[in-house]
């Protein structure tokens, strides 16, 4: 049982990551460079915060085209764990893995700071642990995100009880409060706020853990 | 310079062109008369290949029929050049902050009468293609795959012969 953490160049919560998992929770973790297109062996895979080339044109528009991504497609359609933290979030929507975009805040302020969450649904395993309509605080660091998606989509995600987690006090103009969605099928969660800074107490707090630790239940 | 039929018709469909080797000694990196010259503006180590390689009696490394490093000229082919520009904006559905704000500071200038103001980004490529319907066609398909995403943004092209 192994997380693959993946690196691209410009992310920053990749070592914050495998801090957690492996240094927190004493879960087996490699790095996988953006380059890497051999997945076997993993069960979960991280695509972690930061600004993955640059963000240039857009949050996640190039990142999707790394060689890494194209075999996670395979991957996740195998029913493969993969968490999309942040950058990774916006990286997963990008792939079409995850519905949606995410914009630029709404007061165009790059916010940092603790977010009290509300857990929307536990129709998956990521968040089961927090119970129905638990609360949890995580911290958030981003100038993009922004949920955003037509009303169509905003429909089949409730229809699909995609809808993971909201904000309990909106920060940066989400629709509908959403701080983490995940797929019809559940194995992809993306979500702003970062677990793994929410690993130990000496450092923000624990609510992150459990959510990491589903990784590889 | 002589041209076949089809070329020559090619370059009067372009206002401007370009010339492209297309024989496959050229594509494998082996000499051509302006890549000795250094005119491709090649890197040192790219240059020093091709002179290494410059065709010598005896050299093996040059495949049979390689005479005298020049370009056979019935290979030429003659492909335009396009410019193009396409203009990425925030579909109207979706709020634009960066341009709300500009438009706060535009009225804190002075301008009067602005009612709206959005932002959006321009890209501007050269690409070369056999026509300009496969130039709109690869054009096409870079702006909905790369550089717009159509969940959140629309795109327009505008085309033209360099």
């Amino acid at each position: 049982m192994t997380i693959g953490v993946v690196v691209f160049p410009g992310s920053n919560c990749d070592r914050d990551v495998q801090w957690a998992t492996e240094g927190c929770l004493n879960l087996p973790t490699r790095r996988l460079w953006h380059e890497e297109t051999d997945l076997s062996g993993l069960d979960a895979v991280v695509l972690p915060g930061g600004f993955s080339y640059g963000d240039y044109l857009r949050c996640g528009a190039i990142a999707r085209f790394a060689p890494v991504l194209q075999s996670l497609m395979d991957f996740a359609s195998k029913g493969g764990k993969v968490l999309g933290i942040c950058n990774g979030f916006q990286v997963l929507t990008e792939l079409g893995l995850l519905p949606g975009a995410l914009t630029r805040n709404q007061n165009l302020h790059f916010i940092c700071e603790d977010a009290p969450l509300h857990v929307s649904s536990v129709r998956t395993g990521w968040l089961k642990a927090y119970g129905n309509a638990g609360s949890l605080v995580l911290p958030i660091a981003h100038g993009e995100g922004r949920y955003q998606c037509s009303n169509d989509t905003l429909k089949q995600l409730q229809d699909d009880d995609s809808i993971a987690l909201r904000y309990g006090s909106n920060p940066n103009g989400s629709v509908e409060d959403i701080a983490g969605i995940t797929n019809a099928s559940g194995n992809v969660l993306g979500l702003m706020p970062h677990p793994e800074r929410a690993c130990d107490p000496a450092t923000g707090g624990t609510d992150g853990r459990s959510m990491l630790q589903a990784l590889l239940n | 310079m002589n041209l076949t039929a089809s070329v020559a018709q090619r370059a009067v469909n372009a206002s401007a062109f370009q010339l492209e080797a297309k024989t496959p000694n050229d594509l494998n990196g082996s000499p051509t008369t302006s890549a000795i010259e250094g005119e491709h503006g090649l890197g040192q180590e790219r240059r020093n290949r091709f002179t290494t390689l410059y065709p010598s009696r005896g050299d093996t490394t040059q495949p049979k029929g390689w005479v005298s490093g020049r370009i056979p000229l019935a290979l030429l082919v003659i492909v335009p050049r396009y410019q193009a520009r396409v203009l990425v904006h925030l579909r109207p559905s979706v709020l634009d902050p960066a341009g709300e704000a500009a438009k706060g500071a535009a009225i804190r200038l002075g301008v009067d009468g602005i009612s709206k103001l959005r932002i959006g980004k321009a890209v501007e490529l050269d690409i070369d293609a056999p026509n300009e319907e496969e130039a709109r066609r690869r054009l096409e398909l870079l702006s909905d795959r790369l550089l717009a995403n159509p969940v959140i943004e629309d795109w327009s092209l505008e085309l033209q012969d360099s």
